[in-house]
């Protein structure tokens, strides 16, 4: 049961709103409240975060109820680790390898690891997709549309 | 009346120039390519190419991104006829007769009433939003900042109705989504709040940041654990015109789902989505026989597509009107319109009315022209179904890096955008709808500035909200949806109606 509620969809929401609203609330209690009137910066963050705590426990007890909780369709499906962690490094790589090393190059590389997410990859596959988007991105976005990116490497 | 056609005319004057026909063109293009393909929106691709349109004349980029929204409309409908497969979540229900229409042969009729009922549809509703918007805008200019506020709870309370799954979760995540529009320099103080100190935070998140990252790259990432698997259908699709005995059956629906598309558009909240799921539903039940539906009834595909189509238009009304963006894509115009220097509300058809009514016009335009370019390009879109998700989604991406990189030429806001793609797999994960998240996002800075403006002016009374009858009257509304939202038996049929899809 303990395990199966971790696992629970509404349960994990609520939990998530709850922290959410709890840190913003504590956040926003650095900011001057104000009164009603003249409202300072924090008033408003305060009362939402608030909000948002309320809302999170009322949905993480909803869930606690016997019909909800034992309904296994609700339970989180195992995320993909594989998918997730290769599409952010491709577009951390693009982003942060882009004023250096140039488009062409930045391309060939979100292309090909953000690739690899895909299960039944095939590297020559990857390696034409990737040329041809290289190329595509240098003269549409650069020649094209007057982007001011690096083509090559510095 | 005649003040209406020379506004209209105006409008046209604006809207029919070389370069803004080319956008439109442009726009419908984009538009029913991103419909036709699942997996990526219209949401998606107008915020890819919002940054494109900084070099534009603010019409020219308008006509542009609207012609996205609609054409996707129309682009929704073929991949749903033809593969069974909703390419936009409003042509979820034309699969249900839609295609069987296709399997028994009939495809070419099934596609043909769909964008014909388009067509007329949003010509009906383009003249709508012609003749509403002037009434809506003078009454608009009455509003202060305790009708503002109302209005906005109101737009925010019909998102949670229309939200799919449960309440909480929705109120939840409008709650989540105004706090992260607070994210920033405080406009009355001057305090930087939640910035922590990054620069690039003074200004709080881009919104092509947040609505890409949990838009656009939460789905790209979803689609990759699910197995796709595509039937295209291979047999000839027939003859394009609908007979004489298809368009007889089918002109009332058109006709009854344009009525209810328009009305259900204009609603904060609603849109396409809800207007093609009513008017299924509507179309059911006033059939002789229902158990045709289901079984290739050409109603069942006449009715929604020009519901949806009318409800997307009409969406139109509030941005331009109000400047209260009813869903998610409205958002993003607010984004556009916003970029050019213009704020959106009732001022903009008073100061702008080039740009009012050559919007308005380029709408008509734009419909003309999907169904000059639907219909013919029909085998085009065909041949594109058939491209692999695996070779699309990398390019997906690359537009994404290169549309969040280019607003400010920071990489950090690339990776903010990781962050939200993220956060939005995330609530995927948990079964919550981001779509109210976006809205509170537009929304919350709005919002609390005139909170803040109406207790001000009121000296910190509270019931300034009650005691301006316009305000009252929103409040009211909003007290009634909250009151329909929990009678179990609307909650049912609101269970219900998103079960089927």
């Amino acid at each position: 049961m303990k395990i199966r509620l971790i696992r629970h969809q509404d349960f994990v929401a609520g939990l998530m709103f709850c922290t959410a609203g709890i840190a913003t609330a504590y956040a926003s209690s650095n900011y001057a409240l104000g009164t009603a009137m003249r409202m300072g910066p924090g008033y408003f963050p305060l009362v939402l975060g608030l909000l948002l705590a309320g809302l999170g426990i009322m949905q993480a007890a909803h869930s606690l109820k016997l019909d909800i909780s034992s309904d296994e369709s609700r339970l989180i499906e195992k995320p993909c680790l594989r998918s997730l962690s290769l599409i952010g490094a491709g577009m951390l790589l693009f982003a942060f390898s882009l004023s250096t090393a140039g488009l062409l190059l930045s391309t060939l590389g979100l292309v090909v690891i953000s690739g690899i997410a895909y299960r039944q990859f095939r590297w020559h596959e990857l390696g034409l997709l990737s040329t041809g988007l290289a190329i595509f991105a240098v003269t549409v976005f650069v020649y094209g549309l007057g982007l001011p990116f690096q083509v090559l490497p510095a | 009346m005649t003040e209406l056609v020379g506004q209209l005319l105006q409008g046209f004057e604006a809207a029919l120039t070389v370069s803004n026909l080319l956008y439109c063109l442009l726009g419908v293009t984009l538009g029913t390519l991103i419909g036709v393909l699942p997996g990526i929106g219209p949401v998606a691709t107008i915020a890819m190419l919002l940054p494109t349109t900084y070099g534009l004349p603010p019409l020219t980029a308008l006509i542009m991104l609207a012609g996205i929204y609609y054409g996707a409309q129309y682009g929704g409908s073929t991949s749903a006829i033809l593969v069974n497969l909703p390419g936009e979540s409003s042509s979820v229900v034309t699969c249900l007769d839609g295609y069987t229409m296709a399997r028994r042969g009939r495809a070419g009729a099934a596609l043909g009433v769909a964008a014909l009922g388009s067509f007329f549809a949003g010509s009906v509703a383009t003249l709508i939003i012609a003749v509403l918007a002037a009434p809506l805008a003078a009454l608009a200019l009455k509003f202060g900042p305790a009708e503002y506020f109302s209005l906005m709870v109101l737009g925010l309370i019909a998102a949670i109705v229309l939200a799919n799954g449960s309440v909480i979760k929705a109120i939840a995540m409008i709650a989540l989504g105004l706090l992260l529009g607070l994210v920033g320099t405080d406009v009355n103080s001057g305090v930087e709040r939640f910035s922590f100190g990054i620069p690039e935070l003074s200004d709080g998140f881009g919104f092509v940041v947040v609505s890409m990252g949990i838009f656009g790259i939460a789905e790209i990432i979803h689609n990759l654990e699910k197995n796709e698997q595509r039937d295209i259908f291979s047999t000839r699709v027939g003859r394009l015109l609908p007979s004489r005995d298809d368009l007889r059956q089918s002109w009332k629906p058109v006709l009854r789902g344009t009525f209810l598309g328009s009305l259900l558009g204009i609603l904060p909240g609603g849109g396409a989505i809800l207007s093609s799921f009513a008017s299924y539903t509507l179309e059911k039940k006033l059939a002789k026989d229902p158990s045709r539906f289901g079984q290739g009834a050409i109603e069942g595909v006449a009715g929604p597509e020009s519901a949806n189509n009318a409800g997307a238009q009409t969406s139109f009304i509030p941005l331009l009107t109000l400047g209260i963006p009813p869903n998610a894509v409205m958002a993003l115009m607010v984004g556009a319109m916003m970029i050019h220097g213009i704020v959106p509300g009732p001022q903009v058809m008073t100061e702008r009315p080039q740009l009012f009514w050559g919007l308005i016009a380029s709408m008509w335009i734009g419909n003309a022209l999907l169904v000059l370019l639907n219909l013919p390009l029909i085998g085009l879109w065909i041949r594109l179904l058939k491209v692999p998700y695996r070779l699309l989604y990398p390019a997906i991406l690359l537009f994404c890096c290169v549309g969040i990189y280019s607003v400010n030429q920071s990489a950090l806001e690339v990776a903010f955008a990781v962050g939200f793609g993220l956060l939005g797999y995330l609530f995927i994960k948990l079964d919550c709808e981001p779509a109210p998240l976006l809205l509170g996002f537009v929304l919350g800075p709005l919002m609390e500035e005139n909170l803040r403006r109406a207790l001000l002016l009121a000296r910190g009374d509270a019931l300034v909200f009650l005691s301006r009858p316009l305000s009252a009257f929103l409040l009211f509304l909003a007290l009634l949806l909250v009151l329909v939202l929990i009678l179990p038996n609307v909650r049912q049929t609101r269970d219900q109606a998103f079960q089927e899809s």
